[in-house]
């Protein structure tokens, strides 16, 4: 039963018909007097009823119009007395007396619009105007909030009482509260009030009073002192909104304060001498810079301006690491001090910033940045897991070894030139195998199975080669040893043959040297062991790269000699003839001048010395050097308190020459990897155009190494002139792949 | 309303007179169907009038049968709001009908 009144007409019979002018009177009069009981609160006096019938027949009569243009000539000239009210208010009292006169203006109006409650549905409805409610907020905000002597002094009020409590002293939170909901409420339906009247006055202060403020601390303070004030007043503020103004303003209020603490002085805090940003990292200020990281966050590029200045400041660390000519000749305190960068880093990384991935971005780049600044980085690298494997190792947990692996493998992720790294380990790595260095064949495997994870099969497969190299010689040794007890030809020695596969292992250029008779002998047994079993191969000796246990008897002792095969030959020699010119070793071993010299070198250093030479030029203090000139004889002198002597040989230091041998074969070994990934893509586009197809190349290369473009189309270029590629006749810039 | 406590029902009661001065008692919810009756009686928190201070609204211009009659409508909208049973006729005796209809109008029913 639900009606809809306003569309519904039907004279009205029932009820006397009295649309005179004096009935409408009397009514506006009753109402007039009843809404004054009502200003006076003294409403309980009045009957609804009566109210409501009073009102609803005048709209009923078509004097709604005139209803609410009297009710609000009433409610205007109510109001300005009020203001008046308000205005004497003295200024204490004053914020009081506006609170006290807006809540009983709602009051009074709920019940005005609840006896009007018809005119509301009908009147206003229809003739679009502001409901009797909405009206009397109108009129309260013209009247009383702007009215000119109340509007300035209720800003400066609020601001004053901000002011203090900015300044330590207790307010009348509720109080404001209530203003600031009234001006929001005076909005109607939106806060323009609030916002024109308080917010943006309110933020214009707060930002000169920050202005103020910070100019003070950051003069006074240190830069985590400062950013402790900081995020002080920023959770005063925040708190401020959330007791006492709109919700609204919150991100405003934030704005306004962040930008005034922090942007404005970002730079300022960043470079502060002996408390800044660098300061912090350098002395690993983990609180501050976490501290920093957030306040930082808040605004807009603060981080990125924190990333720059910590990306450059590794830049600077690392580069002075890497380029520093006294660290790069240790390499292990080299790669120990670059690990212990990266641990510090990747620490402050986790705990400060929150693990915070473009910060790890900027970190990485950093790293990646200054380690190709070294083109011996990638050897480094290797030397530094050479000398882990082969010493560093013992007595180390399994666990700590894969740490330890896991790191290097991190810093290795950086290298660009990977190929070059592989050059390098393969070199080592074979070293180690040979002479039998390695500490650990776990910790070995291990790293080449962490190496073929980051790079792949490809990377590893011939280092996996090398170890079953290494394996299937054991077998075939065990073989061979058999195959000699059935020969029934007792040697005079043991003989250990690794078995290596050409191009797995790193090609050294084949030195041979003469081998005393029995040896060549033994050899020439094996050979024929071993073809017998693996038919048509070709076995070169390696004699560069072998080791030897012989017996010496010296006057005093007989001791075991560990030495190398070269030394064995020049030992050997000795045998038959007591003093030897240099000449005269060189022509019967038939070892190259400068092993012969290295080899030379350790048997007669003052450790170890089996050999005593003579200088010709004897004024000179006794030298190292090993000049040809030079005379060897046996020292009869030599002694040792241990019964096995090992002789070091002289630690190999990559020459310039083999430095650039090394270059030369990495750079040749790109050229075919360059061809062979250009022949892949082509071969499955078939036609493609010049720059695609070099960017396509350097992305499939990249894990590797980063090929110049050039050397790439000096690649395409040769491929075209061997013709499986060909420039297309209408477009030269196109490629096709010629099956 | 059975389960209210006593001091609750006393304050529910509500005492409508018609022009005629005939009283009917009924529960104040019952009586929110009419939105004139609820800001009456205070449907906001804030108006004190003199009606809701005794718990009688007299109706100067509202006969009792069509006051009976908007009271029956008051029980039968509050059964059968939000109810799933299919809604039985609400019977209305014809000679009251514009009566009826004006005074729900004034009632904003």
């Amino acid at each position: 039963m639900s009606t809809k009144p306003t569309k519904f007409l039907v004279k009205y019979s029932s009820y006397p018909h009295n649309n005179d002018p004096n009935t409408t009177t009397t009514a506006w009069k009753l109402l007039e007097e009843a809404i004054k009981t009502i200003h006076l609160k003294n409403a309980s006096s009045l009957s609804f009823e009566e109210l409501y019938r009073n009102a609803y027949n005048m709209v009923l009569h078509k004097n709604g119009e005139m209803l609410y243009n009297n009710l609000k000539n009433l409610v205007n000239g109510h109001l300005k007395e009020v203001a008046k009210q308000v205005e004497i208010a003295n200024d204490e009292a004053f914020l009081n007396e506006l609170n006290t006169s807006w809540s009983e203006h709602k009051t009074s109006m709920l019940m005005v619009r609840d006896i009007l409650m018809y005119m509301d549905r009908t009147y206003v409805d229809q003739a679009k105007l502001p409901t009797v409610y909405d009206m009397g907020l109108n009129l309260f905000r013209d009247n009383v909030v702007h009215s000119p002597y109340i509007k300035d002094r209720l800003l400066n009020t609020l601001l004053d009482l901000i002011q203090k409590e900015r300044n330590g002293e207790i307010i009348d939170r509720i109080l404001i509260k209530n203003i600031t909901q009234m001006l929001i409420d005076l909005g109607v339906n939106s806060k323009i009030v609030y916002e024109e009247d308080f917010e943006t006055p309110f933020l214009a202060k707060t930002a000169s009073y920050y202005q103020v403020e910070s100019q003070q601390f950051i003069s006074s303070c240190s830069c985590p002192d400062y950013m402790k004030k900081v995020e002080i007043c920023l959770k005063e503020e925040l708190e401020r909104v959330s007791h006492y103004l709109d919700s609204s303003s919150e991100p405003k209020v934030k704005d306004v304060t962040e930008k005034q603490l922090i942007s404005n002085h970002m730079k300022t805090l960043i470079n502060m001498e002996n408390s800044g940003l660098i300061s912090m990292l350098q002395e690993d200020k983990i609180e501050d810079l976490k501290r920093m990281y957030n306040l930082f966050g808040r605004v807009s590029d603060g981080l990125n301006y924190m990333k720059e200045v910590i990306s450059n400041h590794i830049r600077e660390i690392g580069k002075e690491i890497v380029m520093d000519e006294e660290k790069t000749k240790e390499q292990t305190t080299f790669f120990q001090s670059l690990l212990d960068l990266k641990d510090k880093y990747d620490r402050l990384h986790k705990e400060a910033f929150y693990n915070d991935k473009q910060f790890q971005h900027s970190l990485f780049r950093a790293f990646e940045y200054f380690i190709n600044l070294n083109p011996k980085s990638p050897e480094y690298i290797s030397l530094f897991i050479d000398e882990k494997l082969k010493k560093g190792l013992k007595g180390v947990s399994e666990e700590e070894v894969d740490v330890l692996l896991d790191k290097i493998l991190m810093l290795f992720r950086f290298i660009q030139e990977k190929d070059v790294f592989e050059k390098y380990y393969k070199q080592h790595l074979a070293k180690r195998l040979l002479l039998g260095r390695s500490v650990s064949d776990d910790a070995e495997r291990n790293m080449i199975a962490k190496l073929k994870t980051e790079c792949g099969y490809q990377f590893t497969s011939k280092l996996e080669g090398m170890f079953t190299d290494m394996r299937l010689s054991v077998d075939t040794m065990a073989g061979f040893k058999n195959y000699i007890q059935t020969l029934q030809k007792p040697m005079s020695f043991d003989l250990n043959v690794n078995v290596l596969t050409t191009g797995f292992w790193p090609t050294q250029s084949a030195s041979n040297c003469i081998l005393p008779r029995e040896i060549l002998h033994c050899c020439e047994a094996f050979k024929a062991y071993y073809l017998s079993n693996h038919n048509g191969r070709l076995l070169i000796w390696q004699t560069n790269m072998g080791t030897a246990e012989i017996k010496a008897s010296f006057p005093s002792k007989t001791h075991e000699l560990q030495v190398s095969t070269y030394q064995m030959v020049i030992l050997l020699l000795f045998n038959e003839s007591p003093k030897l010119t240099f000449k005269e070793i060189s022509e019967q071993t038939g070892i190259p001048p400068v092993d012969l010299k290295r080899n030379l070198m350790a048997l007669t250093s003052a450790k170890n010395k089996v050999l005593d030479k003579e200088t010709k030029d004897a004024k000179e203090a006794p030298n190292k050097n090993i000049e040809e000139s030079d005379v060897f004889f046996f020292n009869t002198k030599f002694k040792s308190k241990l019964f096995r002597v090992k002789i070091m040989s002289v630690v190999q230091k990559e020459t310039p020459v083999e430095a650039t041998e090394t270059r030369q074969k990495v750079d040749e070994d790109r050229k075919h990897q360059i061809e062979a990934s250009i022949v892949r893509i082509m071969k499955a586009r078939k036609t493609m155009d010049h720059s695609n197809l070099i960017s396509e190349v350097i992305k499939q290369l990249q894990s590797r190494f980063v090929p110049n473009p050039i050397i790439v189309k000096k690649r395409i270029e040769s491929l075209i002139e061997r013709e499986y590629l060909e420039r297309s006749k209408q477009d030269r810039k196109q490629y096709i792949y010629m099956a | 309303m059975t389960d209210n406590n006593d001091s609750d029902f006393q304050s529910d009661i509500l005492r409508l007179y018609s022009s005629t001065g005939h009283e009917f008692v009924l529960s104040r919810k019952m009586s929110y169907v009419s939105g004139t009756i609820k800001s009456m009686l205070g449907g906001g928190d804030n108006s004190s009038f003199m009606e809701d201070q005794n718990s009688e609204i007299r109706f100067r211009e509202i006969s009792t049968p069509v006051l009976e009659k908007v009271i029956q409508y008051f029980y039968f909208k509050n059964k059968y709001t939000n109810s799933t049973t299919d809604l039985p006729e609400f019977p209305i005796n014809d000679k009251i009908v514009v009566d009826l209809l004006l005074c729900a109008h004034f009632l904003d029913t």
